[in-house]
């Protein structure tokens, strides 16, 4: 349009080329001294500051989960001998045992509400998103080994070909991703019982389903499984990129 | 812009020689926009280097590195605000006027620009940034915190004004 | 170094708990009066940047703090009201998680939190758990976690509740030479601690700002409204009710000595008294606090 135009003619001509050489370089020789003075904070980035998490994470989890593995280990053992083998039994078996896997982290992710420090944590640079973040890496780690050991000692009873961890794997991320759903919406005391209550639930449902429909754990169902492991792992991928790409606030919380 | 990004990248290890870059890249456009606002070219030339100054004291601070120009506008436009608010504190009421650039086109200075400078303040600074300074749109709704929408009507009105204003003859306005 | 806060407002279901903020803050200590529950909280958690407004912005030189991210909380160090540790942890543990959390080097960790325990007197009990230390120490802890990354801006919500006196004389004068550059934003229900120290006070209730000023500014309010007399123990029974009373002191001769607010004075012999911070507090706030 023709106001436009003129416009930018007028507007864009006014002042032109009325800058000085000298203010120029006078503005930057400040501006290297402002950044020379400029105390130049030095930050860890986020792989040392899981590294120095480990150490806060204590023995108390490792403890729990090596306790949680060889309890499961001798009781797991035990049915077994009683005369359950075959794919069903051992596919029960692992479930229960990655439920049990699964529950090991709750006491450690909830820490923070349990013992009131999560206005302070979040209020921190790294804030309960990176906090977060580096204790599911903690938690996972030792789960997945947890997972392996249970997976190793079932291929002793009977070979069991691999899409098996599918039996693992779906109920231990149907827990995680209930712990991360019920993170962002109960934030508060009654997060870890929330968290147990849920989890007692599903392994409740899971027995339910070895009484009622046992085929489900059967061979032939393995391949769904897998499958609506695979859904779950993506939602549980997805939920825990939404809560680390912003601090975890103090929206959902009651206090 | 991806030029900006690595010129950001590399002053932050050090590499000061591209802080001047920056800046020289960034100044004339700076300085025209402080002496719009303060009307007096030592004013500008004081605000344009604070404005560079508060720019490297927040270097740390960007969360965002693709939109510097967006930034330094910002910056500008505080920096003019504070002077124009301390000036006003210092200054003698006698002294107060619209003209103090002291040269000759301040008198003779276009109905047009005139015209531009009797708009509302938050019609007036849009169309500066968007003709005078000549950032996009997307630009000017960043500086100025507005939504687009916004920033897109109230360019409009502003237009529809200084129409009026040339149709009744440019008469001056009263001032505001 | 300026905070701005630009028509805050934070509404939940049920009731509105920030209405309307407006506030240039600039270096110096702020203090933030009000009941419980006029919304100092809420407000604190809003300028942390740990709780999403419903409505509003906050600018910190300019640049609104939500674009700022991890690089807002960088500069800011808060203490909330509440807060706990870990039962495991010694003072050193908290000091050097916190320290974690902020993300400073191990050199910049070891050198703050020397740096700190001493200046809060803390060294004897560093290796003491947490849990085990009094209330007032628990909070110098706090206080020290929040000043681990040196901030520009400091806010402690109700810092000194749980205090005794001699700490509170302390936590003062630490807090004034902390402020001398930076923005300290203190939220109290106990007049006395910022009456002295704050460069400006903000007096808050249900959710607004209803005045900021400075101590002589914001007293004048009360200017030939306070009383002071003496009476006899059994006479002073019947006041109780009908007085807004700011204290009762006993005096020598056996008499107290009450000193009240009113328009005009109640009992005979009342003498008029310079008002201080208390006393508007008293004034703006009475009907809803405890004594």
């Amino acid at each position: 349009m023709n106001m436009n135009k003129k416009l930018k003619q007028e507007l864009s001509h006014y002042g032109r080329g009325e800058w000085s050489q000298d203010s120029l370089q006078k503005t930057c020789a400040a501006a290297r001294a402002a950044y020379g003075e400029q105390d130049r904070k030095e930050r860890i980035g986020f792989w040392k500051f899981v590294i120095r998490q480990i150490r806060f994470a204590g023995g108390s989890l490792w403890i729990l989960q090596a306790a949680v593995l060889i309890v499961t280990c001798l009781t797991l053992d035990i049915h077994l001998h009683a005369g359950a083998s075959g794919y069903g039994p051992l596919g029960f078996v692992l479930s229960l045992a990655s439920v049990a896997t699964a529950m090991t982290g709750i006491p450690y992710l909830c820490r923070s509400v349990r013992h009131g420090m999560y206005e302070t944590e979040t209020a921190s640079r790294v804030s309960f998103a990176g906090l977060l973040l580096a204790r599911l890496l903690i938690t996972g780690i030792g789960n997945l080994i947890m997972l392996a050991a249970f997976f190793a000692l079932a291929s002793l009873k009977m070979p069991l070909s691999i899409n098996a961890i599918g039996y693992m794997l779906l109920p231990f991320s149907v827990i995680w991703l209930g712990i991360m759903v019920l993170m962002r919406l109960a934030c508060d005391q009654l997060l870890p019982a929330l968290c147990a209550a849920y989890s007692i639930i599903i392994m409740a449902a899971l027995f339910a389903l070895y009484q009622i429909v046992p085929q489900v754990f059967g061979q032939s169902s393995v391949l769904i499984w897998n499958i609506v492991c695979i859904v779950i792992i993506a939602g549980l991928a997805w939920q825990i990129r939404t809560m680390a790409k912003k601090p975890a606030y103090m929206d959902g919380v009651s206090m | 812009m991806t030029r900006e990004a690595n010129l950001l990248k590399k002053i932050e290890q050090g590499d000061l020689t591209y802080l001047d870059e920056l800046i020289a890249c960034y100044y004339p456009d700076i300085f025209r926009y402080c002496l719009w606002h303060t009307e007096n070219r030592q004013t500008a030339e004081d605000a344009a280097q604070e404005t560079f100054l508060r720019f490297v004291r927040y270097f740390d601070r960007m969360a965002y590195r693709n939109k510097v120009k967006a930034y330094l506008y910002k910056i500008a436009a505080n920096v003019c605000i504070d002077m124009r608010t301390k000036r006003r504190s210092e200054e003698l009421p006698e002294n107060l006027s619209m003209r103090e650039r002291g040269y000759e086109e301040a008198e003779d200075e276009a109905d047009f620009l005139r015209l531009v400078r009797n708009l509302p303040q938050h019609q007036q600074e849009l169309v500066i940034l968007r003709f005078g300074q000549d950032l996009t749109l997307r630009e000017c709704a960043q500086v100025t915190g507005l939504p687009l929408r916004t920033v897109q009507s109230r360019l409009r009105s502003a237009l529809k004004k200084i129409e009026r204003q040339l149709r009744k003859g440019g008469k001056e306005n009263e001032y505001e | 170094m300026k905070l701005e806060i630009k028509n805050l407002k934070k509404t939940y279901k049920d009731k509105t708990a920030v209405d309307g903020v407006n506030l240039e803050i600039t270096p110096g200590v702020w203090g933030l009066l009000g009941a419980n529950g006029a919304g100092k909280t809420t407000l604190m958690r809003m300028v942390a940047g740990i709780l999403t407004p419903t409505e509003g912005e906050i600018l910190y030189d300019g640049i609104p703090i939500k674009e700022m991210g991890e690089a807002y909380r960088d500069i800011f160090g808060y203490l909330p009201q509440t807060f706990g540790f870990y039962p495991e942890f010694r003072v050193r543990d908290y000091l050097e998680y916190m320290a974690a959390l902020k993300g400073l080097t191990r050199k910049d960790t070891a050198r703050k939190i020397e740096e700190l325990m001493e200046k809060l007197t803390l060294k004897e009990v560093r290796n003491k758990q947490i849990r085990k230390l009094s209330g007032g120490m628990q909070r110098r802890v706090g206080i020290a976690q929040a000043l681990l990354n040196n901030p520009e801006i400091l806010i402690l919500d109700e810092p000194t509740s749980g205090l005794d006196p001699g700490e509170r004389i302390r936590f003062r004068n630490l807090l004034s030479e902390f402020a001398k550059d930076r923005i300290v934003v203190i939220s109290t229900h106990i007049v006395p601690d910022v009456e002295y120290i704050a460069t400006c006070n903000i007096l808050m209730k249900d959710g607004a700002i209803i005045d900021i000023g400075t101590t002589e500014e914001l007293v004048k309010m009360v200017k030939g409204k306070v009383w002071e007399v003496s009476l006899t123990q059994e006479k002073l029974g019947p006041y109780e009710a009908r007085l807004k009373i700011i204290n009762v002191r006993n005096e020598d001769t056996g008499n107290v000595r009450m000193r009240y607010l009113s328009d005009i004075p109640v009992l005979p012999g009342s003498q008029s008294v310079p008002p201080r911070l208390e006393d508007l507090y008293l004034w703006l706030f009475s009907g809803k606090e405890e004594a």
